[in-house]
């Protein structure tokens, strides 16, 4: 009796073990790290996402469902080409893929490691930056150096991806700091011998798609900076670590434009020195940011938004941009998840949206800068996940001016 | 595979001064003239004694004359070596046209084959460390200053100086010493001349990596026989400490070396090596008496003003690194020249990992949450062109990591006994900085867990106080017991005490003032020290504060900050406008470390990351185009 008590629990640890050992294999297998670089189709149906371990993952926004394509991707390739059902990506062995969401490779090419690439919408301009920021056009015999003055900065010594993006004739990078040196004396790009110490177009830089010529120097940011063009081409807007928020007509890029700081307002530029600190500020047209509820040791009711940029988004064709803090998570519930919301060519926030914080965004690492995305025709945001491989797809809606999530994919 | 070297064999000219040249084997003696001088194109000093080698294993020793040149007389033809003697820091970096590593050629000095009746050596040595020694009583006013022929070398050296101050508790130390020929992996012959003495005291960075220091194993293992007793390497910290040395100059050796390779010297070519002004000061008061620390930091930043004075009064640029407590030094010596109205006297500041409140920069002392004073720094920044903070929020000792995942990791951790996972953190480190950690523990005992500004007070102004001020004051009186008499609570008689000791500093502020000092020594008024003069008002507010203080059982009106190390700006820049503008306008800015710097001493030897993001991207690159480091240029 004792004896087959005692086989009954063995029997029944056994087959405990081996569905302990099968769940953990099955959710070792199937989960996903997180997300290093990440895509959204114009159309909003795809999302296209490599991860921290190399996998390759395309999301079916509609469908709710997922496949994973490549378990070697380069982390920051991923890339929907605008307006169509066609990404890039590049394998560990650095080919790069042109393939079409049904799987099709439409083209594939060996490439240096790219860190970022952009294609544009009539697919006649590939742009890609490599390790040290450098910036190329085309591929194979075509390759043409845009960029190629020094070997900083670089994505190890900023650590982070320096981010391009195409609207219109134009295409713009973004940067870290504002290196000095006048647009007539700085050749972008130089022989080896003739290097920089540090790259005369380290900032944020507009560039001709057709000439692949600068165009303007857009000085004024400092430390981590991302900068973005509307998809007319109309708008650069940039922001960085050091919560500087600029933006400049493409038409007039030498007239520079302060985004407004969400506390002190528009920073006053030219004004002579020895002013009292506020009166270097306009804060006429602020409208009050969200709190936390609770003030915290010193009195203060801590700002839930910070205009510390991780990257910006159009999320309503060329009309409204995100500017999308970076924060760390905080179990106080004074993270800073919500992302201001810009009109073009306006300084001032005109609402702030939540990105919540159950699944945490993306948002707390500057190396996972690519990991945020946006549909601007189709009024969507798509975002991974800080602490796992997910993806989070938020829905604007232009009228009411809110922000919703469409789906969290995992 | 590492590439095995013997002392390099150099063929000088073999001309004399006739120009006709000649085999070796027709000399019988030679002359030997060789030319010392430092990369920097000065002649070595005038009676520097040289010691000279022969194949045979004579000796010839000579003196330097005014001409940077050392005369041997009667050498054997063949190959010849040397040494200097009763010299500091003078590294050999090249023979003639070769270059050598200053480290490879005190293991084995290089062997030169002279031949003919005459022959001439061109030989260059780093030019010597300069360091300020803040921590030794001062006995006349140059003990702080540089000498003539030191202001003379950073003259040369690119018209500009870079000043280092290490943290806490970190002792003067020694200087390391170079390893012997046999202590190189990558050497395997003797030279003529085995470095001893002083050309045998290393100043510069030894990679501890390719020095084997077996020691017999005596104590684990009994050896199987008599003939092979088994050996190990040393380990690493006693390889670093005999190649590198300890304390204060182990920093430096670490420091000036990792400058130097982040300005863009190579293994290959020293002759650009910069020597940074090292300066040491006394915070090594043991690791619970951070607020001695404190005062000592501020009665060396106030001896530092000499120094900037100095430099600027030569015309010498002037920018300045700081390690944790280092910060407090140097912000002493800056608000005292803000306050003196020397506004830009320093290019660039670095505070890396600064071990002061965050709110330490702000121009409004009433912001201070110190209940003594002590936290701002009001007219610091107006002596600097440009305050860069270096912070991470993973440093392990000035704050908690930012909250990310409740992961299975962070909470163990909550379980893991604290000096257990102090001696993991600091696992690497040198000793000096595992007091630091345990200050980071013994700050958890007032605080939470980590690091805040001010770190309990009750303990330390009590003792500094106790034989300077009246009795009944910082300790209050104790009641009778039963409470009866006149004053059974003490209160008239602590009220008379703090009286008296009120009147005491305010004499001690009015005869300051009337000595004219322009920065006058304080002993009741030294947590003042970071003001020039203090005011009779001032002194006056302080004792009152501490009154108060102490009648409030040490509890502060203000919650005290986090450290400037930790968050940096972050929160500092939300509450204060001031802040705010310097951040935009650029004359403050930041570098966030907390993605690769995971050790409060983790520049010290750094990591690729390290090296890259806060060195060459944070400190360097901006650093040669704003200023200047050394003669490096930015390309």
């Amino acid at each position: 009796m004792l004896a087959s008590l005692k086989n009954r629990r063995r029997e029944l640890a056994i087959i405990a073990l081996v569905i302990g050992v099968g769940v953990w294999l099955w959710s070792t297998l199937h989960r996903l790290e997180p997300v290093t670089s990440l895509s959204i189709s114009s159309d909003g149906r795809y999302v296209l996402s490599a991860h921290k371990d190399g996998a390759l993952v395309l999301w079916d926004v509609e469908g709710q469902q997922r496949e994973q394509l490549s378990n070697d991707a380069n982390l920051y390739s991923a890339y929907f080409i605008p307006e169509s059902d066609t990404f890039l990506w590049q394998d560990q062995n650095d080919v790069v893929y042109v393939q079409r969401v049904d799987g099709d490779v439409v083209e594939e090419f060996e490439h240096f490691p790219t860190y970022g690439h952009v294609m544009s919408a009539d697919w006649q301009h590939y742009l890609s930056s490599n390790r040290t920021w450098n910036i190329y056009h085309g591929y194979g015999d075509a390759l043409r150096p845009v960029l190629l003055d020094s070997q900083s900065p670089s994505f190890t010594g900023t650590g982070q991806v320096l981010n391009l993006s195409i609207g219109g004739r134009y295409f713009v990078s973004g940067g870290s700091g504002s290196p000095g040196g006048e647009q007539e004396d700085s050749p972008p790009v130089r022989e080896e011998d003739d290097f920089r110490f540090s790259s005369s177009y380290g900032g944020v830089t507009l560039w001709d798609i057709d000439t692949l010529a600068p165009v303007a120097k857009l000085p004024g940011n400092s430390s981590k900076t991302y900068a973005t063009i509307s998809p007319d081409g109309q708008w650069v807007v940039s922001g960085d670590e050091n919560t500087i928020g600029l933006y400049w007509s493409t038409s007039s890029p030498q007239d520079r434009h302060h985004l407004a700081d969400y506390l002190s307002g528009v920073y006053l530029d030219n004004l002579p020195e020895g002013l009292e600190d506020d009166e270097y500020w306009d804060d006429s047209e602020l409208i009050n940011g969200p709190r936390k509820n609770n003030p915290d040791e010193y009195g203060i009711y801590r700002p839930l938004a910070t205009p510390k940029t991780l990257a910006l988004v159009f999320i309503n064709s060329s009309k409204e941009f995100l500017l999308i803090g970076h924060s760390h998570y905080r179990k106080d519930g004074s993270s800073q998840t919500y992302a201001a919301l810009f009109e073009a060519g306006n300084p001032w926030p005109q609402a702030y949206l939540d990105l919540g914080t159950d699944p945490f965004p993306s948002i707390n690492d500057y190396s996972r800068n690519l990991s945020i995305d946006s549909a601007p025709e189709a009024n969507l945001l798509a975002t991974g996940h800080a602490f796992d491989g997910g993806i989070t797809v938020y829905r604007y809606d232009p009228e009411e001016r809110t922000l919703t999530r469409e789906w969290v994919g995992r | 595979m590492t590439e095995t070297l013997s002392p390099p064999p150099l063929q000088p000219s073999r001309a004399g001064e006739s120009g006709i040249t000649a085999p070796s084997h027709c000399s019988v003696a030679v002359t030997v003239l060789i030319v010392h001088s430092d990369t920097l194109g000065r002649f070595l000093p005038e009676g520097t004694s040289v010691k000279l080698c022969d194949s045979e294993g004579n000796i010839f020793s000579a003196r330097i004359d005014a001409e940077g040149i050392s005369r041997h007389e009667g050498v054997t033809p063949g190959k010849v070596a040397w040494q200097l003697e009763n010299t500091h820091g003078l590294h050999l970096v090249a023979v003639d046209d070769k270059l050598l590593d200053p480290r490879q050629a005190a293991a084995a000095p290089p062997e030169v084959e002279v031949a003919i009746e005459e022959t001439t050596i061109q030989a260059a040595y780093l030019p010597p460390p300069i360091s300020i020694n803040l921590r030794d009583e001062k006995t006349t006013p140059e003990d702080d200053l540089l000498s003539e022929d030191q202001l003379e070398q950073l003259q040369l050296a690119g018209n500009n100086a870079t000043l280092f101050l290490h943290g806490y508790n970190v002792p003067l130390g020694e200087y390391g010493t170079f390893a012997s020929w046999e202590q190189h992996s990558d050497i395997d012959t003797p030279s003529l001349v085995t470095n001893a003495h002083t050309a045998s005291r290393a100043t510069i960075l030894q990679d501890i990596e390719k020095v084997e220091m077996p020691v017999s194993i005596t104590g684990r293992y009994t050896a199987s026989n008599a003939y092979h007793t088994p050996t190990e390497n040393r380990p690493d910290n006693v390889r670093e400490a005999h190649c590198n040395g300890s304390g204060a100059r182990n920093w430096f050796v670490h420091m000036e070396y990792q400058l130097n390779r982040a300005a863009g010297m190579t293994e290959e070519d020293w002759q650009p090596y910069t020597r940074m002004v090292s300066i040491a000061w006394f915070g090594d008061t043991g690791s619970v008496d951070f607020f001695q620390a404190e005062l000592n930091a501020m009665a060396a930043g106030r001896r530092l003003v000499a120094l900037l004075e100095q430099l600027n009064e030569a015309g010498i640029a002037i920018n300045i690194i700081s390690h944790s407590l280092g910060a407090r030094v140097v912000l002493t010596a800056l608000n005292i020249l803000g306050e003196q109205e020397r506004h830009q006297w320093v290019d660039n500041l670095y505070l890396w990992q600064p071990a002061v409140a965050d709110n330490a920069l702000v121009n409004d002392a009433s912001q201070d949450s110190h209940p003594l004073g002590m936290g701002v720094f009001p007219d610091a920044h107006k002596a600097a062109r440009k305050i860069v903070v270096l912070q991470s929020q993973q440093d392990g000792i000035l704050g908690p990591p930012p909250s990310e995942a409740e992961s299975f990791w962070a909470r163990m951790v909550q379980y893991i006994p604290s000096i257990w996972l102090s001696s993991t953190i600091n696992a690497i480190n040198s000793a000096d900085d595992k007091m630091d950690a345990g200050l980071g523990r013994i700050g958890g005992a007032y605080t939470k867990k980590w690091w805040v500004i001010p770190i309990g007070l009750a303990g330390p102004v009590t003792n500094y106080y106790i034989d300077k001020a009246p009795a009944n004051t910082v300790r209050p009186p104790t009641p009778r017991q039963p409470p009866v008499g006149p004053d059974p609570y003490g209160r008239e008689r602590a009220a008379q005490a703090w009286a008296e000791f009120r009147e005491q500093a305010i004499q001690e502020a009015r005869e300051a003032i009337a000595s004219t000092d322009p920065l006058p020594t304080y002993h009741l008024l030294a947590p003042l020290a970071h003001h020039a003069v203090v005011s009779e008002d001032r002194a006056a507010h302080y004792i009152d504060s501490l009154q108060r203080l102490v009648r409030r059982n040490w509890r502060a009106d203000k919650s005290p900050r986090a450290a400037l190390g930790s968050i940096g700006f972050n929160a500092v820049s939300v509450e204060s406008l001031f802040i705010e503008n310097l951040l935009r306008n650029k004359f403050f800015d930041f570098v966030d470390q907390t993605p690769w710097l995971f050790d409060h001493s983790g520049m010290k030897i750094p990591s690729d990351e390290v090296f890259e993001k806060s060195y060459e991207e944070g400190i360097l690159r901006p650093l040669l185009r704003e200023s200047g480091f050394g003669n490096y240029e930015p390309i």
